[in-house]
């Protein structure tokens, strides 16, 4: 299992990306704290109930903890009483990773204390100790698919052709283009990808996958054939003239029909690999290790990537914000923290719609490419997520 | 004739603002920061180092983010089994000591063994514990998990960004920047340590421009302020403490012990003699790091120790309270917990030293785990206490044991106060005092 935390993946969860403001998640805990006080008191014993508050919070997420509190009591069977000879004192209280209930019986000389923590939830930007790094790396009239390191150098997909480009005093020149052969008519929509390793490469369109060497003046030859790599050891169906996939291949090879997706994102939760997919019905939906389906939401573009960054094994997610084509875009970072996305950081600006968003093939690295809404020329950048920040 | 002279001033005054800006905006490599300590460090103890400067020189496998959230170091990745016994650290690669040597799993584990259960296995090491390590990747992040190698003569060779080039025992130590450093070298060329610098010759080391780090004393904390002085305050990390040594007669007595304990007016301490630095606690974890010091009383209780002290025999004995005369608030801080314990009934004498019937002590927490920061104090009250406590509800349970025959009694969280000269830059040290002075650089001094 990777991570520190022990967590649990599918509790019922109510994904509202819409609202103003994340829940520090006081309701679950609220709950196993009133537990442990009705265990600890007797049946039908009353209380004198009070409500402290000893950590840092905003008059906001104070009167959620109040509420959460005091619903949890009395369904946990606990009776206020003020005539009552036991006292239940619970304190919302911090330490410097978690937030922790802490209710306090008093019986006289006698006392028992229950707690419950759980892990903050940071707001997004301000600290963050999360940046993700955005560099341009080529900018030209043609649509750019996706790009990936060739040693020194540099390749390139786009709607056309696979090119090389090699780094000449800061600036990148392109050196070798080939020609995709394609057989059949790529969609309006063109997505594609590309994988090098050492000198050979896979280029892959919606129905098509070419195999290229760098060697050999970029000599390339293609194929109908529509299974892409999706990241994490699975794959996809594409379909060749839409944009999207209905199929999903698991790593272990059990495909999968699906409602239509247009990108996925495996990451790591404790130790399982669980999915979330950026649907053409607009929500992202989430998956579990036995892919079962779960949660679902609305709030986020149409492309997710899944970023493992050299920062203790995290995986991080990357997702576009919501919009058309006529409106700059942004990419968003998010945690996966009990059982639900946490934005991590400020969203990073984009000079206009973001048409394609994969994860890199360097370890922490995502690719996005952005057409400019003034130029409208096509920008290919590289996002990292360092460790150091 | 004027457009010519206009289009001068104008390219004049951006010559003129040219390297300021510059100097501002970006990282400049280069010059030696100067820091100057109260105390000495010792070469064949880093344990013993301030939390603060130990990064400096010995890495860890994991470093903690401003949140305490672990972040590799030299290891680049961890897992762990669902039982959270089993863990395995894999080593980044190309890492070297200071001297060279290659950093490896055998190494670190050599260097890890007395303290935890590590066994090496290819380039990761395997920790394989009895109880469930949930925040093992914090504990290692502590001074304790500092990776060093030492020499025959048990003086040590370290892995930070920072190698030890000169050492003059008790006196100075000649930092130099270590190039082949994993996350890139640090900004300045050298961090020169002055040991055993009286406050007041560092306050006015700091002010000549001869020194760009300095301690300053909990009771100095309103005149530095009236000059003027850029200071930064950690959170309170150190616990001040009163503890009753063994064998010591009438201070062997538990009920005198709880009687001097309720005697003890924290506030009027903290508000007067501490000038409202730090926090006053019963326990001996810090609020920030446990989220349940509230739960132990710190308030006075005058009637409850009279009664108390009333029934203890008396013996006729005073007990003698130590305080380190170095220490500028000791004095009065014993002097009033002995006025305290008088009022009681309770006859104690303040006398300077390291040892009385009790001691007036400073604990340094060297952990942000807060099981391994409780183990580290329970150590202090005699063999380590096996703390291995994950949660708060079970650390609570031990701290209360800990403390329940009063041999230890928590006063006073305080924190480090330094002064920092202007021409640090990026000075973003972590709340719990963690310098980073590989992220600092220098402004340039004029000539």
């Amino acid at each position: 299992m990777v991570g520190a935390r022990p967590r649990s993946l599918f509790p019922i969860i109510l994904v509202s990306l819409a609202s103003t403001a994340w829940s520090q998640g006081f309701d679950g805990p609220a709950r196993a704290l009133a537990q442990k006080i009705s265990a600890a008191l007797k049946a039908r014993e009353a209380v004198v109930f009070s409500f402290n508050i000893a950590a840092v919070v905003g008059q906001s997420d104070a009167s959620a903890a109040r509420e959460a509190i005091s619903r949890e009591l009395p369904s946990a069977g606990i009776v206020s009483n003020p005539q009552a000879a036991i006292s239940l004192a619970v304190t919302l209280s911090q330490n410097l990773r978690d937030w922790v209930w802490v209710g306090e019986i008093r019986h006289g000389d006698i006392r028992e204390v229950v707690m419950e923590h759980w892990p903050k939830l940071e707001e997004t930007g301000g600290s963050a100790s999360l940046v993700i790094e955005k560099r341009r790396m080529i900018e030209q009239e043609t649509r750019i698919l996706d790009f990936a390191p060739l040693g020194r150098n540099l390749m390139v997909l786009d709607a056309e052709s696979v090119s090389t480009y090699e780094n000449s005093g800061g600036a990148w020149q392109r050196k070798l283009t080939v020609r995709v052969p394609v057989s059949h008519p790529l969609p309006r929509d063109l997505r594609g990808r590309l994988f090098v390793q050492g000198d050979v490469y896979q280029a892959y369109l919606p129905g098509l996958t070419c195999n290229g060497n760098a060697s050999n003046g970029l000599g390339i030859s293609c194929r109908d054939e529509a299974l892409w790599p999706l990241g994490s050891n699975a794959r996809g169906i594409s379909i060749p003239t839409r944009n999207f996939f209905e199929h999903f291949v698991l790593p272990d090879g059990l495909e999968k029909r699906m409602a239509p997706f247009f990108s996925s994102a495996g990451f790591s939760d404790h130790g399982h690999t669980a999915w979330l997919f950026a649907g053409t019905d607009g929500r992202t939906h989430l998956y579990n290790a036995a892919f079962e389906p779960g949660a679902s939401w609305t709030g986020w573009g149409s492309d997710v990537a899944a970023v493992e960054t050299e920062c203790g094994s995290r995986t991080m997610l990357l997702a576009t914000g919501s919009g058309d084509g006529t409106m700059a875009d942004s990419v968003q970072a998010y945690e996966w923290a009990e059982s639900a996305p946490k934005p991590t950081g400020d969203p990073v600006p984009f000079p206009g719609p973001i048409t394609a968003l994969w994860s890199g093939t360097e370890r922490g690295t995502a690719v996005a490419i952005s057409q400019d809404l003034k130029s409208g020329r096509y920008a290919a950048f590289r996002l990292a997520i360092p460790c150091s920040r | 004739m004027r457009r010519f002279a206009w289009r001068f001033l104008a390219a004049a005054s951006l010559i003129a603002l040219a390297p300021q800006t510059a100097a501002e905006s970006r990282p400049r490599y280069g010059g030696t920061l100067v820091v100057e300590l109260h105390d000495a460090l010792t070469l064949t103890d880093p344990g013993e180092w301030p939390l603060r400067l130990v990064p400096l020189v010995y890495d860890r496998l994991v470093s903690l983010d401003a949140s305490g959230g672990p972040q590799p170091a030299l290891a680049a990745s961890w897992q762990h089994d669902a039982s959270n016994k089993h863990w395995e650290f894999h080593l980044r690669p190309h890492i070297a000591f200071h001297d060279g040597t290659p950093i490896t799993a055998g190494a670190v584990a050599a260097c890890l063994k007395d303290w935890i259960n590590v066994t090496p296995a290819g380039d990761a090491l395997v920790f394989q514990l009895d109880t469930p390590a949930p925040d093992l990747p914090v504990r290692l992040a502590g001074t304790r998990g500092a990776i060093l190698m030492r020499g025959a003569d048990g003086t040590t060779i370290g892995t930070g960004p920072f190698r030890i080039v000169e050492w003059q025992p008790g006196k100075r130590a000649l930092l130099a920047a270590y190039e082949a450093y994993w996350s890139g070298r640090p900004f300045t060329d050298y961090v020169e340590v002055h040991m055993g610098r009286a406050y007041r010759d560092q306050e006015i080391d700091l002010e000549l421009g001869k020194a760009d780090l300095i301690e300053i004393p909990i009771g100095d904390v309103r005149r530095t302020a009236q000059q003027a002085i850029r200071t930064w305050t950690s959170s309170p990390s150190g616990l001040l403490s009163l503890l009753f040594e063994r064998g010591h007669g009438p201070a062997d007595d538990a009920h005198l012990r709880e009687a001097v304990a309720l005697s003890i007016d924290r506030a009027a301490i903290h508000n007067v003699l501490l000038q409202g630095q730090g926090e006053s606690t019963g326990a001996i974890l810090p609020d920030w790091l446990s989220g349940y010091a509230f739960l132990f009383p710190s308030a006075r209780d005058l009637d409850r120790a009279r009664q108390i002290a009333s029934a203890v025999p008396k013996t006729g004995s005073r007990i003698s309270l130590a305080y380190d005369p170095a220490d500028p608030v000791a004095r009065p801080i014993a002097e009033r917990i002995a006025l305290n314990a008088r009022e009681a009934g309770v006859s104690i004498q303040a006398i300077p030293g390291a040892h009385g019937s009790v001691d007036l002590v400073r604990i340094p927490l060297h952990s942000l785990d807060p099981a391994q920061a409780l183990a580290d104090v329970g150590a202090r009250l005699g063999p380590e206490s096996l703390v291995t406590a994950a949660t708060p509800e079970s650390l609570f349970a031990a701290e209360r044991k800990l403390l329940e025959d009063f041999r230890l009694v928590p006063l006073f969280y305080l924190p480090e106060i330094y002064g920092v000269s202007s021409r640090i830059k990026n000075w973003n040290p972590h709340p719990w005092g963690d310098s980073r002075l590989e992220n600092v650089w220098l402004e340039a001094r004029t000539p």
